[in-house]
């Protein structure tokens, strides 16, 4: 039996015994052995390809097995073999070029930034889930400090009506993939950093590969399914996730999962547990959002990032800031960690990524509502069947395009109500189809009307669909 | 936290003072549940074949020396001191990533060969360095 040495800091790891014996002929077996013999201790004898890691040495006798026959090195029963961690370390050496110097002059001579910061920053690897509103000043901003690696996920190609306030794109990048412009821009602005980008929807499939590459995230998403994605996968993954989210003149901002002193700070499920009712609260496509507010949000998420790197000042973990554009008033409310967090609370139920478009729709009491295809629609009108086109949309949008339907605005439905049909057909049309869904639903409830049908997609999809040189917004 | 004699830290930080690179050691001494009470530090050699002055490796022989003189001398290796050059006694993402659990990683700053400061890290079960105390006792 050979004797294994297990050095200080692996004791813990084998009830602080420092020696242990082992029947085997070769390094291999030996630690094939000592691993089913200390399961925790495997980690630091396999590195992920197998091999011997190379924070680790072993010794045979006084010969390290580098120099003799690695692996396959035979052990005698006499021999002593010693585990050695590899002691090193260091400051991290990150340099700077004259023209990076001068770039970031501004930062260096702030006396509690200083180089040191700026060295923090170019170090640092951001993720930016969403490159819309919200990740246009944060991507600008964060680029032209000088983070030295930012990832971009989005599956969006830019549009028209993007450009009141997505500030990283212009007109000539119209129908381009959004990561592919901005990284453009970006590297327009600062050409020292790297860009990498992942033009894909961002998923409960690839969520923890993206977040694992990066030191931080940014969530910069429209839709509380993405939100809660983000929000667990940092969670799992001991992420910190700087979060923001805008609604027509309101804007938040807080700082999630932030570790401090070895103690993790609240998470989006310490704010909100479960996402409100599915088309409560409508996204940006749908409610409409101020093109400035974004700017003024996203700039304040790009704030904190730099202070969650750079470690200055106080980072807005534990608190949830809140900006009114109408009223100038911003709050800043405290948010504490609650026993009841299904990731991290006293009884964690979420343990990895879940179904997040099902766990959103979930506490839909009301029943399916009865909806008709764009394709189905368009059969619908060419069959000439005597059916009424209801618009739940505003007079302003109708103006813009409008397929001649009558208009009753979603806020007035209910009052109106006595104009919709009962003995036929009636498709409920609006933007994109979450409006119209709302409307049904009252619809139903207060009348109890079994006639209606959502049109899927709305009008924007409909008209993309079959009349694409109709205006559209 | 561990606890260190005044007269100690003063010799070690006069020790390292001299030195125009990253330096390294050992520390040694006494453990009970909740206190490391440091009684010797055993310097050696930084064999790094990079920039000494940024880095520094431990030879495997000598960390196997001291191991060997710890049971010895019935002492604990308690941590693993070196020296920063003109940067923060904090740990860096190498440091981290080259860390083991366990054992505290002592950082003596130095600035233009001045000491600056001493902290001292311990990594927690995320992998993340937690500062420990270090209380310095006068004699």
């Amino acid at each position: 039996m050979a004797t294994i040495f297990i050095p200080t800091p692996l004791r813990k790891f084998t009830a602080n015994a420092a020696k242990t014996e082992i029947e085997a002929q070769t390094i291999k077996s030996l630690l094939e052995e000592l691993s089913i013999k200390f399961p925790e201790l495997k980690r630091y004898l396999y590195a992920p390809d197998g091999k011997i890691p190379s924070f680790i040495n072993i010794f045979v006798d006084e010969e390290d097995i580098r120099n003799l026959d690695m692996e396959n090195t035979q052990v005698k029963k006499e021999s002593v073999v010693s585990i050695v961690p590899a002691i090193a370390g260091g400051i991290d050496d990150i340099t700077f070029t004259k023209g990076e110097l001068a770039r970031y002059n501004r930062h260096i001579i702030i006396p509690e930034f200083g180089l040191e910061a700026q060295k923090k920053l170019k170090k640092s690897k951001v993720l930016v889930i969403g490159s819309g509103g919200l990740g246009s000043p944060l991507l600008l901003y964060l680029a032209a400090a000088g983070v030295g690696t930012l990832g971009i996920v989005d599956f969006d190609v830019v549009e028209d009506s993007n450009l009141h306030r997505q500030v990283i794109f212009g007109v000539s990048e119209l129908g381009i993939p959004k990561v592919e412009a901005a990284k453009k821009r970006l590297l327009e602005i600062n050409p020292y950093i790297q860009i990498n980008v992942y033009n894909e929807r961002f998923t409960k499939e690839n969520a923890m590969r993206l977040i694992g590459d990066y030191d931080l995230v940014a969530d910069g998403t429209d839709n509380f399914p993405t939100r809660y994605l983000v929000n667990d996968a940092c969670v799992l993954s001991n992420k910190t996730n700087v979060y923001a989210s805008i609604y027509q003149f309101e804007g938040q901002v807080s700082v999630f999962n932030y570790q401090a002193n070895g103690v993790f700070g609240p998470n989006y499920r310490d704010l909100y547990e479960t996402p409100p009712p599915p088309g409560l609260v409508p996204s940006c496509a749908e409610g409409g959002v101020l093109g400035v507010l974004p700017g003024i949000i996203g700039s304040l998420q790009a704030l904190e990032v730099l202070k969650v790197i750079t470690g200055i000042g106080e980072v807005l973990s534990g608190k949830l800031y809140t900006f009114d554009a109408l009223s100038f008033q911003s709050r800043t409310f405290k948010v504490g960690r609650k026993k009841s967090n299904p990731l991290n609370g006293e009884n964690p139920s979420i343990k990895e990524l879940i179904d997040y478009e099902e766990f959103c729709s979930v506490g839909k009491i009301e029943s399916k509502i009865k909806e008709i295809s764009a394709e189905e629609f368009r059969e619908l009108l060419e069959k000439e069947e005597d059916f009424q086109l209801i618009d739940v949309r505003e007079p302003h949008e109708f103006e813009i395009a409008n397929i001649g339907g009558e208009l009753i605005p979603l806020g007035t439905i209910i009052s109106q109500g006595e104009k919709i049909e009962r003995d036929k057909k009636v498709v409920v049309l609006c933007k994109v189809g979450g409006r119209s869904e709302k409307a049904i639903r009252a619809l139903e409830e207060q009348f109890g009307f079994s006639n209606l049908y959502n049109l899927k997609g709305g009008i924007i999809h409909y008209l993309n669909t079959f009349h694409p040189e109709m205006e559209t917004y | 936290m561990i606890r260190i004699s005044s007269s100690l830290v003063e010799n070690l930080i006069q020790e390292v003072e001299s030195i125009p690179e990253e330096t390294c050691g050992f520390l040694l001494g006494k453990t009970t549940e909740n206190e490391n009470n440091v009684l010797h530090y055993k310097p050696v050699a930084n064999v790094s074949t990079q920039n000494r002055s940024k880095h520094y490796v431990i030879d495997p022989k000598d960390y196997l020396r001291t191991e060997a003189f710890s049971i010895e001398t019935q002492t604990a290796l308690i941590g693993i001191y070196h020296t920063h050059l003109d940067w923060p006694a904090i740990p860096s993402e190498t440091d981290r990533l080259a860390a083991f659990p366990n054992v505290s990683y002592v950082i003596i700053s130095l600035r233009q060969l001045r000491f600056s400061e001493i902290k001292s890290w311990r990594l927690n079960d995320t992998n993340q360095f937690l500062e420990e105390k270090i209380h310095i006792i006068t004699q």
